[in-house]
């Protein structure tokens, strides 16, 4: 069964269509990448999976999240759902992490919920193990440091990595990234990249990854969805997808793509 | 003669905290250049600098044979009529409240230039592949992609010698971004463009040459398809190999 499942997706504001007709599945350690240019849906689809969309925008369709129907379900009913099953890294880690309150701390909060949720007890030496290994497992240097540091004591790609170890903390079944590296430097991006196949092959999770970038979805998925103007254009294997696409629009974003890389040429 | 050359240029915020580092390189008239680095590398200094917002704690920048000084009017002036400059967000570089053919007059006017305007308007809106009927309307009216063809044709009506561009098309969908692109290949055949940005592939498919900048220092420089083939510093190669590519078929 498909951990995330969108069937017939429609989101509409003021009379206007963001999202039409979408449907999508992701399955258990699947890896699906959502490519869009601004205005194409991508992040409200998102938002849409974990039900989190904006109160003025109405929804029609399915959302299953884990066999569980996300739409027009309580927040009771959503929050169980959140980070147990789902867990979502957006493009800027200064806006997503609390800026009064410092790492160490931040990363304990989705931990202690997820022992809870395990009917674990809360020891608090195994928190701060917990912790520790997780600031670890994303490679961030100087733990101690950065688990007494605020965010904005830390660099942008630490930032990210904090925002990923507090996802990992939950353990999610799936893992959402919107635009994660956007925001970073080129060679943060790289590591940022690497760091989160590895995670993902490592613990066996689903994730679906939202970008602009052509290059950047190819490194980290294996099969991609286009959207335009909040419709599905084409969905495949990448290498498919990007060596022969078949839909006008995923034309034009390959071959821009494939101008820019071939500039790179001697590289290779 | 370069058109523009930094001669050991150091500047600092303050004595401790130095951003630039003894940089020197040189622009010729008609060489593309690329700028590259990564956030702190110093790309947006030697933009202020050039721009005469800021002044080298020490080495020279020099404009043809005479150094660049800020506090000249007159120097200002035919500085500015030779560069121009384009940033990255056509949605907070045009006036709102100032039609199109006002937001292009606007150096013509503050650079005193005589002669009738309409007409270097209309054909700097030609020259950017828009229509000239644009001239009559708002910058809201535009998406982001004409908006910044408006922004190049205010840079480009005064016939410069050299474009400043900050970041020019990153803040743009790919598909537009190759669009705006191909228009500055081509309007780089009449001019020499300082490409600043942390993009390679944009830089590689504009510029000739490119510099590397790390932490306020450069680098590298030279040929952009020798540096590609062929990265001599760590920092260079470890850029290199971070840009993602396009699977292989």
């Amino acid at each position: 069964m498909s951990l995330l499942v969108i069937e017939g997706l429609t989101l509409e504001s003021s009379g206007q269509n963001l999202v039409s007709n979408l449907s999508l599945a992701v399955g258990p350690g699947a890896r699906l990448g959502l490519i869009g240019e601004s205005g194409s849906g991508k992040s409200l689809t998102a938002l849409a999976a974990i039900g989190l969309l904006p109160p003025d925008i109405s929804v029609k369709g399915s959302v299953r999240l884990d066999g569980k129907e996300v739409v027009g379900a309580r927040e009771e009913e959503l929050v169980p759902l959140r980070g147990a099953v789902a867990a979502t890294v957006f493009q800027e880690p200064l806006t997503a992490l609390d800026p009064l309150m410092k790492v160490g701390r931040q990363v304990a909060e989705p931990l202690v919920r997820r022992y809870r949720r395990e009917g674990r007890a809360l020891d608090r030496k195994a928190v701060a193990r917990e912790v520790r290994s997780l600031l670890e497992r994303v490679s961030l240097p100087d733990i101690d440091r950065i688990m007494n540091a605020y965010p904005y004591e830390i660099s942008g790609g630490q930032r990210q990595r904090v925002a990923i170890a507090m996802a990992l903390a939950c353990r999610p079944k799936l893992l959402i990234a919107d635009e994660p590296t956007t925001a970073l430097d080129v060679t943060t991006q790289a590591e940022i990249l690497e760091l989160l196949s590895d995670l993902v092959r490592e613990n066996g999770m689903a994730l679906l990854f939202i970008s602009h970038d052509l290059p950047v979805v190819a490194r980290v998925v294996e099969e991609v969805a286009v959207l335009r103007r909040g419709e599905l254009v084409e969905q495949g294997p990448v290498k498919t997808v990007f060596s022969a696409p078949s839909h006008d629009y995923t034309k034009t974003l390959v071959s821009a793509a494939a101008a820019f890389d071939q500039a790179l040429e001697p590289i290779r | 003669m370069s058109l523009i050359s930094f001669d050991a240029v150091s500047f600092g915020y303050s004595s401790q905290q130095q951003v630039l580092h003894d940089v020197s390189f040189k622009i010729e008239a008609g060489v593309n250049v690329g700028l590259v680095g990564e956030s702190g590398s110093g790309k947006s200094t030697i933009l202020k600098l050039l721009l005469g917002l800021a002044r080298p704690s020490s080495g020279a920048i020099r404009f043809g044979n005479e150094a660049l000084e800020p506090g000249n009017r007159d120097f200002m002036r035919r500085y500015r009529r030779a560069v121009q400059a384009v940033f990255q967000d056509p949605y907070s570089s045009l006036d709102p409240r100032q039609k199109v053919e006002a937001i292009i007059a606007e150096p013509l006017r503050a650079l005193g230039i005589s002669g009738p305007r309409r007409p270097a308007i209309e054909a700097a809106l030609r020259d950017v592949g828009l229509p000239t009927d644009a001239i009559s309307r708002y910058p809201h009216e535009f998406s982001g992609g004409q908006r910044q063809r408006i922004a190049i044709a205010r840079a480009i009506v005064a016939r410069p010698q050299l474009i400043l561009a900050d970041e020019a098309v990153s803040a743009l969908d790919l598909s537009t971004r190759i669009r705006i692109v191909e228009l500055v290949r081509d309007l780089s055949k009449a001019m020499a463009i300082l490409f600043v940005s942390h993009d390679l592939g944009v830089v590689a498919s504009l510029c000739e040459e490119i510099i590397i900048l790390e932490r306020g220092r450069i680098v590298e420089s030279g040929r952009t398809s020798e540096i590609l083939a062929r990265p001599q510093h760590p920092y260079t190669q470890k850029l290199l190999a971070s840009v993602p590519r396009m699977p292989v078929p």
